[in-house]
């Protein structure tokens, strides 16, 4: 499984991506820069939500024409997203076109809900009656429930609180394990950490592409710095450092 | 003085509650972060204080005027201004000058052009003037929701995630700036993020609406189970000492990424 963008260049008022060419696999790539560097642009094009003015998309070797086979998107405010009447029917949305049959849809829904951690009480309200972060998790429901093989996120982290924190780190490691392709667009350095590759934009172009722990400047990565450690950018490894570091010294 | 005082306040939407019997009460210029898991109440205490969702249950008070009084309500909202997550939603024209003057015009003030200049280069955006504010990068579309609320001299500032869509630097250089052009002022912000709350000067926890601590940063964000009731991560620090601890090493209490540095080096 192999995702290819070649020479992709796109002109708009404001911002452009110049001659922008990557192969992504299967696993996780986060995707970093200041804001307004085309981000969420690269995650569009890599969607094939929108088309490059100049280049092509391609999957495993063939081009792809419009929207990305088996991909789910989960936008950087999901919350716009939503639509349905009911919270249940949202998530359910998806699968009712796929032609599974209801019982599938429906413990496939509270399968997802549940993971999410979106109350029985909850299903049958409308998704504008809840509080910001519960609408995201809503969203993510909506795309993760059709186990899409690319899976690209914008912002993922952002309004989470911990418990939802916890369980992105859990959703994108499975993902991983099952050799799927994940992308995500974020800020969070530590959630970046936990990457296998890291792809840095600047203005448009990319300036970096490389092992978070090559790039990232976050808490975790300072911190095994300036102890002299191995230099690490995720966090059980930082703490596994620390004890080694702790444990081969006196304490005074 | 700007000052809030919630009086044992309740509140439905309907279903259960969302907030029961909340207390506290907030004066001067102070900064105070409210952290709590997702629909623990947060943006509704929020949208109370502005006199958005009506007030049954218990009393807030806004500089000595109460949220159930209809017809001061107006005086409460020009004494407040809020910045929400999603600044996209926020811009009411076309023109940045002139979603500026929105909240000046609608409260009839006078000499709006120079408040317009001044709000806007108090951000870095007199260059700015003329931008549709849709095209703006997402740092300088926060500085313009900031030269909006600034520009109806508020003196009472609700955050309520402002500032989560930017990196880490571009959230500490509005910290900064807020911190900056209203020291004066309440400031009350609503964040996820624990390692932005440790700059406050008080912290308060909400869990299932109620509330669950007010204190310090250091008093409530060093309390690892008080955290993990109101479903907040920790700061950095305070997760990499709780860590260490589970597999059996023992170091001093620390709040700072810094503290965790100085205290380590003290392993030789
Ligand atoms: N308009 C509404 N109608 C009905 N219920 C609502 C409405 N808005 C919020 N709620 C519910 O009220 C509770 C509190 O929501 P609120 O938005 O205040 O939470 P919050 O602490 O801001 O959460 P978050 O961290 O996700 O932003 C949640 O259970 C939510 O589902
Ligand atoms: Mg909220």
């Amino acid at each position: 499984m192999e995702l290819s963008l070649s020479h992709a260049s796109l002109k708009r008022d404001t911002f452009h991506l110049s001659d922008i060419s990557i192969s992504i696999g299967a696993g996780l790539t986060a995707i970093t820069g200041k804001s307004g560097s085309g981000k969420t642009t690269l995650l569009s094009l890599l969607a094939g939500l929108i088309r490059p003015d100049e280049g092509k998309l391609s999957l495993d070797g063939k081009e792809v024409e419009g929207l990305l086979p088996s991909c789910g998107i989960i936008f950087q405010h999901p919350e716009r997203q939503l639509f349905a009447s009911t919270v249940i029917e949202d998530v359910s949305f998806a699968l009712r076109r796929s032609g599974l049959d209801r019982d599938e849809i429906v413990s496939r829904c509270e399968k997802v809900l549940s993971l999410m951690d979106i109350g029985k009480e909850k299903w049958n309200e409308s998704p504008f009656f809840l509080s910001g972060g519960e609408r995201r998790r809503v969203a993510a429901a909506g795309v993760l429930v059709t186990e899409p093989s690319f899976l690209f996120m914008d912002e993922p982290t952002v309004g989470l609180d911990s418990a939802s924190y916890e369980r992105l780190y859990g959703i994108l490691d499975s993902y991983r394990k099952e050799s799927r392709c994940v992308v995500i667009v974020t800020h969070d350095q530590e959630i970046a950490g936990f990457a296998d590759r890291v792809i840095v934009l600047d203005d448009g172009r990319i300036s970096a592409d490389c092992l978070p722990s090559d790039i990232l400047s976050s808490d975790i990565v300072r911190l095994s710095e300036a102890l002299g450690i191995e230099r690490t950018s995720d966090y059980n490894k930082l703490v596994s450092g620390i004890e080694a570091f702790c444990r081969g010294r006196k304490w005074n | 003085m700007p000052s809030i005082v919630v009086d044992n306040i309740s509140f439905s939407y309907g279903r259960g509650d969302v907030l029961s019997s909340l207390s506290f009460r907030a004066e001067g210029s102070c900064h105070i972060s409210i952290l709590g898991s997702n629909g623990s109440g947060k943006s509704t205490l929020v949208r109370l204080i502005d006199g958005l969702l009506p007030l049954r249950r218990g009393d807030i008070l806004v500089n000595g005027i109460s949220v159930k009084d209809e017809k001061s309500i107006r005086e409460i909202r020009e004494s407040i201004a809020i910045i929400f997550q999603d600044p996209d939603s926020q811009f009411v024209s076309p023109v940045l000058e002139e979603d500026t003057a929105f909240g000046p015009e609608n409260y009839e003030m006078e000499n709006i052009d120079q408040i317009v200049s001044r709000s806007l280069s108090a951000v870095s955006l007199s260059d700015f003037r003329k931008r549709v504010p849709q095209t703006l990068s997402g740092g300088e579309k926060e500085r313009a929701q900031i030269a909006g609320a600034l520009a109806v001299n508020p003196d009472i500032v609700l955050l309520d995630e402002s500032f989560s869509m930017l990196d880490d630097d571009g959230r500490k250089e509005m910290d900064a700036l807020v911190g900056d052009i209203w020291k004066e002022r309440l400031i009350i912000s609503i964040t996820h993020s624990a390692d932005q709350a440790i700059n406050s000067d008080r912290v308060i926890l909400l869990s299932g609406g109620k509330l669950i601590a007010d204190g310090s940063p250091r008093e409530v964000l060093c309390s690892v189970s008080l955290l993990r009731k109101a479903d907040v991560r920790p700061p950095f620090a305070v997760r990499v000492r709780e860590s260490l601890k589970e597999r059996g090493i023992s170091i001093p209490p620390v709040l700072t990424t810094g503290e965790l540095k100085e205290v380590l080096w003290n392993f030789r």
